[in-house]
């Protein structure tokens, strides 16, 4: 009864939701939102319908239904991607401006509730939006080629990513005090983020067995597994962005202990949900066979490794005195569990290929290797704080340059073929990996060289942090009376 | 009702609170004095679950502010110094907002949202959207909200600030008001003739630290206790009468306000009654001889030395 008690003051019940229905629905704002939506997804499907109904054909005819869903599917995307954002860009970072937040707070309206009543409006909002667009896409039902259930997983795609989008604005919102600066900023992140659209829009996925499988919802049939599983890791990585953004936002109107706790569990729910659709996807995909691929394994070490360093590199720091001893008492503020976890990341996907009977050629060095350097990374960038530059900031660039470092001996699991994008480029650990005998390529003979090379390059970078260290925290010698 | 033990707050080495010990009990009005950027708002912010006290501990209405945030919230009712209201909706809705906001049951919104406009004198403006409120009347709707949830402490800050005269003493009026209703209240405000008004206790506080602190008679006593404040005017020859009355009474902060002398002295009522003898007595031609009650703007301008943070 207490969580449907807390769970309807979150939603359905939440003063916030319905404090901003009133202001916003009074506005024109929403209203000429709405307008010029439909008015664009008008005039494009005006230049597309004349060229529809010429073909004879009723299977050229499904498939001219098809072009015109996911034209408008591509549209909708860029258009929720413009407006989202404008909807919670301003929500809080507004209330601080007009000296109303203090109030808010001081009030008992927890953070959460304050978050997800502003969420919650976002979503009334796209769902406006999406159902008005509904009787202009139904118009591909007359014309077959797309089931029920594509357009219901398109439309619920849609909302992900408008949701995904509004929890960006959101965000900027919860960091900034001003609200032009979170305007700026939320629509830099989308903006950045949108060129990754159109390789989503039209991915393509080779596997080593040569069959080729196209991906993006464009060629969607949602009749093989490669489609519904990569629709599903998509579905589920944003859902997790939702969930960060919005406990970070939850953490920047009042920080406790509890959203750091939360956005741990987070990263473990990810990581379990990475681990599950790898191992589902290997079941159902190569069940049978010993062929195996690299790329999920890829997937779930970079996870891993994020994890880890992102918790070395940005650890929990809360003002509050009681927040850091609550902090203090779990255990994702424990180093030695986000090393358990490492090593749980490099083990799983092992487990995975050993429970699945698939083919594995995982030898110990690889093991070793990949063990060491995932103490060495984040030690590397502490030390390199230490010595240099305290500001988190400067602690990521310098860790991205590290990871460049290894991206150029992964430029050789380049296939001579074709250069296909890989998951060996997402992390030096991945790149390892690329480098065993495994994955069918060997640009490297002599692969323990190259480990004994990295090794002794960050030990001698660690050696000379290290100095650096001690040089810049030296005391002067005190003089004696 | 409030209780604050040790409380200190620190913005890296700027300490704005330093070691504030206060106690008020159940249907005192406090009176929180002090220059800006004395440690006035930060106290309040404190105490309304708004910051935590970098050191020392704080309780409301028996809950502390560090550990049970929200029972606190539940017993105080708090009004910044600068507070906006959503325009857009209507001064029921606001309530509304609020009542839904503190967790009062749905079925005893209707009456209380009633009830506050009541008394803060805004029934006829209940349909009236928030932004054609003038600025008086967003100050008592702003009150109306504090009081939606019947809180036992009221902490107010500058709730004065920005009114016209009639606007202020209709504040005054109501302040007086819900101090006979027994609730505690902690008013801070520059204006410190309204506070003595309906306070019963006062705290002077100046660059963090808490300079004097207790009911208001007790201190106006102890103020007026070794010196006097006399306002003597003379029909003839201010200059030489000046030069007698320092000399007689030893003072030399002497002021002259509309054609009369203003000293603050130690002279006992001897002593003054020697002076007016004497004057008389020269020619001087007296024609006001009168002690001034020392109030709370002479008593912060004695204990405070003006500096700020």
């Amino acid at each position: 009864m207490k969580f449907l008690h807390s769970l309807a003051g979150w939603s359905w019940n939440n003063p916030v939701t319905l404090k901003e229905l009133r202001i916003g629905l009074r506005e024109r704002r929403i209203f000429i939102l709405q307008t010029v939506y439909l008015c664009f997804l008008l005039l494009v499907s005006l230049m597309y319908l004349p060229n529809m109904f010429v073909t004879p054909n009723s299977e050229q005819l499904a498939e001219r239904g098809k072009e015109f869903f996911f034209l408008l599917f591509a549209l909708q995307l860029m258009l929720l991607l413009v407006t989202a954002p404008a909807l919670t860009c301003g929500s809080l970072s507004s209330e601080r401006e007009r000296h109303s937040l203090d109030m808010v707070l001081a009030s008992r309206i927890t953070s959460g509730q304050l978050v997800s009543g502003k969420l919650g409006f976002a979503a009334y909002c796209l769902i406006l939006l999406l159902a008005s667009a509904l009787p202009l896409a139904s118009i591909c039902f007359f014309l077959g080629g797309v089931t029920l259930w594509e357009a219901f997983a398109c439309y619920f795609e849609l909302f992900l990513f408008g949701m995904l989008a509004a929890c960006v604005g959101l965000f900027s919102s919860a960091r900034e005090s001003r609200s032009n600066y979170a305007t700026v900023q939320s629509y830099l992140l989308v903006l950045a983020s949108s060129f990754l659209i159109p390789f989503y829009l039209a991915l393509r996925f080779e596997d080593h067995s040569s069959t080729h499988v196209t991906l993006g919802p464009y060629f969607w049939t949602f009749n093989q597994v490669w489609e519904l599983s990569v629709y599903h890791f998509f579905v589920g990585i944003a859902g997790y962005l939702i969930s960060f953004l919005f406990v970070k936002a939850r953490h920047r109107v009042r920080p406790e202990a509890r959203n750091l706790n939360a956005m741990a569990g987070l990263f473990l729910l990810l990581y379990l949900f990475c681990l599950a659709w790898a191992a589902g996807l290997y079941s159902l995909a190569y069940s049978g066979s010993n062929h195996t691929d690299q790329d999920p394994l890829a997937v779930l070490i970079y996870l891993a490794h994020i994890c880890f360093v992102g918790f070395f590199l940005n650890p929990g720091q809360l003002e509050s005195r009681l927040e850091q001893q609550r902090f203090r008492a779990s255990p994702f503020s424990r180093p030695l569990f986000w090393l358990g976890l490492c090593v749980l990341g490099c083990l799983a996907p092992m487990g995975i290929l050993k429970m699945l009977a698939l083919k594995q050629d995982f030898s110990v060095w690889n093991l070793t290797f990949t063990l060491f350097f995932l103490g060495v990374y984040p030690l590397s960038v502490r030390f390199f704080q230490r010595a240099w530059l305290p500001r988190w900031q400067f602690a990521w660039v310098y860790y991205a340059g590290l990871v460049l470092l290894q991206f150029f001996p992964a430029l050789g699991s380049f296939s001579a073929q074709g250069s296909y994008w890989r998951m060996t480029f997402v992390s030096p650990f991945s790149t390892l990996f690329s480098l065993a005998d495994w994955s069918g390529h060997r640009p490297y003979n002599d692969r323990e060289e190259i480990f004994v090379l990295a090794i002794g390059f960050h030990l001698l970078l660690m050696l000379v942090l290290g100095a650096v260290y001690r040089w810049r925290t030296r005391r002067p010698p005190q003089s004696v009376a | 009702m409030i209780v604050c033990q040790n409380l200190s707050k620190s913005y890296g080495e700027h300490k704005a609170l330093q070691d504030l010990n206060l106690t008020l009990e159940a249907g005192d009005a406090f009176g929180f004095i002090g220059p800006n950027g004395a440690g006035k708002s930060t106290t309040i912010r404190i105490l309304a679950t708004l910051q935590e006290p970098s050191e020392g501990e704080a309780w409301v209405g028996g809950h502390s502010v560090l550990s049970e945030p929200d029972a606190v919230r539940e017993v105080l009712g708090y009004m910044p110094d600068q507070f906006g209201l959503y325009e857009g909706m209507r001064s029921w809705e606001y309530l509304e907002f609020y009542a839904a906001a503190y967790r009062v049951p749905r079925q005893r919104w209707k009456g209380l949202i009633d009830e506050v406009l009541e008394l803060t004198d805004l029934t006829v403006k209940k349909q009236s959207f928030v932004e054609t409120l003038s600025t008086g009347m967003r100050q008592r709707l702003c009150l109306a909200k504090t009081l939606l949830h019947d809180p036992k402490v009221l902490i107010l800050d500058e709730p004065a600030s920005g009114l016209d005269p009639r606007a202020r003493i209709e504040l005054k009026l109501l302040l007086k008001e819900l101090s006979r209703m027994g609730k505690t209240l902690l008013v801070s405000s520059h204006i410190l003739p309204e506070l003595a008004d309906f306070c019963n206790k006062v705290g002077i506080i100046e660059a963090g630290r808490l300079l004097a602190s207790g009911p208001v008679n007790s201190i106006l006593a102890q103020a007026s206790r070794d010196r006097f404040r006399l306002r003597i005017r003379v029909l003839q020859k201010n200059q030489e009468a000046r030069q007698l009355i320092e000399k007689s009474l030893e003072a030399d902060d002497v002021a002259e306000e509309s054609d009369a002398l203003v000293l603050s002295t130690a002279v006992g009522l001897e002593g003054q009654a020697d002076l007016l003898e004497k004057l008389v007595r020269d020619g001087f031609r007296p024609v006001e001889f009168s002690q001034l009650k020392t109030d709370l703007e002479q008593i912060f301008l004695e204990v405070t030395q003006g500096i700020t943070q």
